[in-house]
């Protein structure tokens, strides 16, 4: 292992090679908001919350997929950056359908989580009230589209740890959405092994197990790090 | 490469046929518009970088004065809407919004605050997206802002100011 | 020093928000004091909105023709505006109707399919207020200063926003106990 020396907000680090800049931040206490990040999966940089400035570059980085590099002097929380990043929670929020008072994840969301972050108290953007759809056919999960805020989770969790790839995405742009199987209804899709990690892996209420009502959703994010480690490192207990 | 667009639009194109130039837009729908005032600049990858366009393509749209800038602008935030693939927040929704307030102007529905914030909003897009799409797809509008502004407050509702300071 | 001159309006809401107001308690009474209520379902009597308001709590979205009459008035007759509640920053449930397309089949739905005796539309021109196409959270139809989310906020929540007003300061709108939604 050889070791980096990096600054972030004016501390500084030591940290491995290949390390992210999200995770030297975690390992030093520094949080960065991230929504499409998930410990032990593969990190696509799509939600753009963990953008970063990084002192003498010329683009904003994403924390999650950018490596550490030895000499970086990075700011997490400079105010274009919190202003940002406020706008984009705010884009979220008027993209989708996200009715806080009826939703399973009240309470345990990380998007509701974010907002308060960020400091969002109302988004500048008109709400788009898209006509979603709701999937029900599952025995033991539903899905709620109106919810979903594309971050992949449930398609990288179900593709890399369960293996099943269940989930992938269909359409693009602002008709884009998180389809089951083949286009089919997700009670007929015969590779899903109902283990219920995408329940799990979803930042909010959009995957939720069938009788849970609001509020009651709590989300086992913890669960999905153990099993990698337990396969990479062969530690079975937690 | 270095001819000024003067030469390309009045010598090689023949200029328009009626009326006068008011603006070229350049480097396809990513690209920005150029008004007359600037013709004598030279066509080449850093002076039309300078001036807030691009050679992206090397396309141009001339257009004359009868020419609304601000739907020019909504013309081509419809065409990066369409094409978005929705990977990253900021460029699937943010074209979406930007293209409904473009929209909300040119209703004459919008506000001076309205205006600012598809202002900010064409920051965020251009430097949180994940690739050149939505990195250049507010090209338009911000160029069409900078040189043409007056269409864009010439389009906002006329807003009473109450008693108490405050228009609606 | 003159009372500062509070009222409240419910829009499209269900009065939970007023409920959690109603909730402040025993500080209900030390607001009262302090303050001189001018317009309120749950305060005072009037029909029509008064000038000169200082501070107005309003919840609720706005769905009808009615709500969208008074929202500009009271805007041009208050000198801070709180949203009130996650109906008014956000459209929130009664928002859910913006799914269903527009008033009318929003109207075809809740009458005529559901009807179960003598379905018809209502129609009473004058009484019954219009719906609009769709509900809008109350700063799409006028500017708003200050936004209290909550489904309903909580009464500490009302009572941190209001002190400061009554203290002539802003509120402080930020973290968990401020702006959470839902």
């Amino acid at each position: 292992m050889s070791v980096v020396t990096l600054k972030i907000n004016d501390q500084e680090l030591a940290t491995e090679t290949g390390k992210t800049i999200l995770e030297a931040a975690q390992d030093a206490g520094i949080r960065i908001p991230t929504l499409c990040h998930l410990d032990g999966i593969t990190d696509v940089g799509a939600c753009r919350l963990c953008l970063i400035e990084l002192k003498g570059g010329r683009k904003l980085l994403p924390a999650c997929v950018t490596e550490v590099a030895e000499g970086m002097e990075v700011e997490t929380h400079t105010e274009k950056l919190q202003d940002y990043r406020r706008m984009i929670v705010e884009l979220l929020f008027s993209e989708g359908n996200h009715v806080c008072a009826i939703c399973v994840a009240n309470e345990n969301c990380e998007l509701q989580d974010v907002a308060v972050e960020v400091g969002m108290d109302h988004t500048r953007f008109r709400y788009r009230f898209p006509d979603r759809h709701i999937d029900l056919s599952h025995p033991q999960f539903g899905i709620d589209h109106n919810r979903c805020i594309l971050c992949t989770r449930c398609v990288r969790v179900c593709d890399e740890i369960e293996g099943a790839h269940v989930w992938d995405v269909a359409q693009r742009g602002a008709a884009e959405y998180i389809v089951s199987g083949l286009s089919q209804p997700w009670g007929e899709v015969d590779a899903c092994t109902a283990c219920g990690k995408c329940v799990d892996a979803c930042p909010t209420g959009s995957i939720f197990r069938k009788g849970t009502t609001t509020a009651e959703k709590v989300g086992d994010r913890d669960k999905l790090q153990f099993l990698v480690t337990a396969r990479q490192e062969r530690q079975w207990t937690r | 490469m270095g001819i000024t667009l003067r030469e390309i639009v009045e010598e090689m194109g023949g200029g328009v046929p009626e009326g006068e130039v008011k603006a070229v837009q350049t480097g396809g729908p990513s690209g920005g518009c150029i008004p007359a005032s600037m013709l004598d600049t030279p066509v080449d990858y850093d002076s039309l970088k300078t001036v807030g366009s691009m050679m992206g393509s090397g396309g141009m749209v001339v257009m004359d004065t009868e020419t609304s800038m601000v739907e020019v602008a909504q013309f081509y935030m419809e065409f990066c809407r369409g094409e978005t693939c929705g990977k990253c927040v900021p460029c699937r929704t943010g074209t979406v919004q930007l293209y409904a307030l473009l929209s909300k102007i040119l209703a004459g529905q919008a506000t001076e605050a309205d205006l600012t914030v598809m202002e900010d909003l064409c920051h965020v897009v251009c430097e949180t997206s994940l690739c050149g799409l939505g990195m250049t797809a507010p090209n338009p509008v911000l160029s069409t802002l900078r040189y043409f502004k007056h269409e864009y407050t010439d389009l906002l509702k006329r807003v009473p100011v109450s008693a108490n300071g405050r228009g609606h | 020093m003159a009372k500062i001159r509070l009222a409240t309006v419910w829009l499209a809401g269900c009065s939970g928000c007023h409920m959690s107001f109603l909730d402040m308690d025993e500080w209900l009474i030390e607001l009262a004091e302090q303050v001189e209520v001018v317009f309120s379902p749950v305060g005072s009597d009037l029909k029509e909105y008064p000038e000169n308001v200082d501070v107005c709590l309003v919840e609720g979205g706005v769905a009808n023709e009615e709500n969208l009459e008074l929202a500009l008035e009271l805007r041009d007759r208050t000198k801070t505006v709180i949203s009130f509640g996650d109906c008014a920053v956000t459209a929130n449930v009664p928002g859910m109707r913006n799914m269903l397309g527009g008033a009318e089949p929003v109207l075809k739905r809740a009458y005529l399919e559901l009807g179960d005796k003598t379905p018809q539309l209502p129609h009473a021109p004058g009484i019954v207020p219009e719906l609009l196409e769709k509900v809008q959270p109350l700063h799409s139809v006028i500017p708003v200063d200050i936004f209290m989310p909550g489904c309903p906020p909580s009464a500490e929540r009302i009572r941190a926003t209001l002190e400061p007003l009554l203290r002539g300061e802003q509120p402080e709108m930020v973290g968990r106990e401020m702006i959470k939604f839902g």
